[in-house]
């Protein structure tokens, strides 16, 4: 079995109660996901395009300790996991969200709580583990989201993005509400 | 991610006897945890991500510059790719090969040579790269592999096995000569 990957969307309205719940297969983990567990594996440097879509040297050695974090503190969002508003369909060579929506209040912006890595479930044939963020929208009116995606330190210094989905369906984040995306990562024999 | 397993045999002349290969199924548990360490941002997690190591020891692992590392060196038969005589399924709780071949020219024993990986290449909308050993047998006799798989280092200093294949058929590997195991990794979009 491969590695796959799974997500689960769940946005609430303003009072907490869930409006839209979306959940499927994953089906894009992006070449900076390949590159950089590469560089981790052989230990030996590759290049990998960092999320503005500069090609970086990825580190060896002690400048791996960081690689493939993801989990965040609020706001940060150089890694973690990140939505947006971009439509335009996955290719393996993707190097950031289309139009990653930003940290903020402000109009078209949302705020972004911690990015949680929740340890690995074993069952009977898999292992899993779980990414959750929650995401509020407090920009005074709706946001709406098309895709959703996962940014991970690819170094010491720099960032990349490991996944990026276009969803089915845009969901709409009311004013007040909030989005949370799982994300889950899952082995099987 | 998605893997394949390739098989070549030559014998002692180096004339190629056999070759096969087979959807490798089994990224096994302490793969997915290390994995998991990694993505998450604390040097010692809590609660503890928790998996065997390939003496069976309980480890609670942490993120770490070395952890996937498997750039096995010449004789290394802890580390990289690793084969042996077992032909039990494979299961998501295997923590080592069921019946490693031991680094030597002694009855039943094989010379390990060093792992070497490719860069990885995109075509299409996938992305892979090989990471392939050779295995000679200089042990006097036929030595019968059914079983491969991929120790990497992970933190606390140890080795952990993070995939585990039962071979399609049983491969008889000449006094003289030798067997090479290339596993492919590769993620779509």
């Amino acid at each position: 079995m491969k590695e796959q990957l799974l997500y689960k969307i769940v946005v609430k309205d303003k009072l907490g109660k869930v409006i839209t719940k979306r959940s499927g297969k994953a089906r894009s983990l992006l070449r900076q996901y390949t590159e950089v567990k590469k560089v981790n594996m052989s230990n030996v440097t590759c290049t990998c395009k960092d999320t503005g879509g500069t090609d970086r040297n990825v580190g060896t050695g002690s400048d791996m300790l960081e690689a493939l974090t993801v989990q965040a503190a609020a706001g940060e969002v150089n890694w973690g996991t990140r939505v947006g508003t971009g439509t335009t369909a996955v290719t393996i060579s993707d190097y950031a969200l289309e139009t990653a929506i930003a940290q903020g209040v402000g109009g078209g912006q949302l705020d972004h709580l911690a990015c949680d890595v929740i340890p690995p479930v074993v069952g009977a044939s898999d292992s899993k583990f779980e990414v959750k963020r929650i995401i509020l929208n407090s920009s005074g009116a709706d946001v709406i989201v098309w895709e959703i995606g996962i940014y991970s330190k690819m170094d010491a210094t720099y960032f990349c993005c490991i996944a990026r989905d276009v969803i089915g369906a845009a969901v709409t984040v009311p004013d007040g509400g909030s989005i949370t995306v799982f994300y889950y990562i899952r082995v099987a024999v | 991610m998605i893997k394949t397993l390739s098989v070549e045999i030559r014998d002692k002349q180096g004339k190629v006897i056999s070759r096969s290969r087979q959807k490798s199924r089994s990224f096994l548990r302490a793969y997915n945890h290390i994995i998991n360490a990694q993505f998450e941002a604390s040097l010692s997690p809590s609660p503890p991500i928790q998996t065997k190591d390939i003496t069976g020891a309980l480890i609670d692992l942490e993120q770490y510059f070395m952890n996937l590392i498997c750039n096995a060196l010449v004789g290394e038969d802890e580390k990289g790719i690793v084969i042996g005589t077992g032909a039990t399924a494979v299961t998501i709780e295997d923590y080592k090969i069921e019946t490693p071949i031991a680094q030597g020219i002694g009855a039943g024993q094989m010379e390990y040579q060093a792992e070497t990986f490719t860069d990885p290449q995109v075509a299409g909308n996938e992305c892979s790269f090989t990471n392939q050993r050779a295995i000679v047998n200089n042990s006097g006799g036929v030595i019968t592999v059914r079983e491969a798989g991929l120790y990497l280092y992970g933190h606390p200093p140890t080795y952990f096995c993070a995939v585990r294949d039962v071979l399609a058929s049983a491969q008889a590997v000449p006094d003289g000569g030798a067997i090479t195991i290339t596993y492919t990794l590769k993620d779509v979009a």
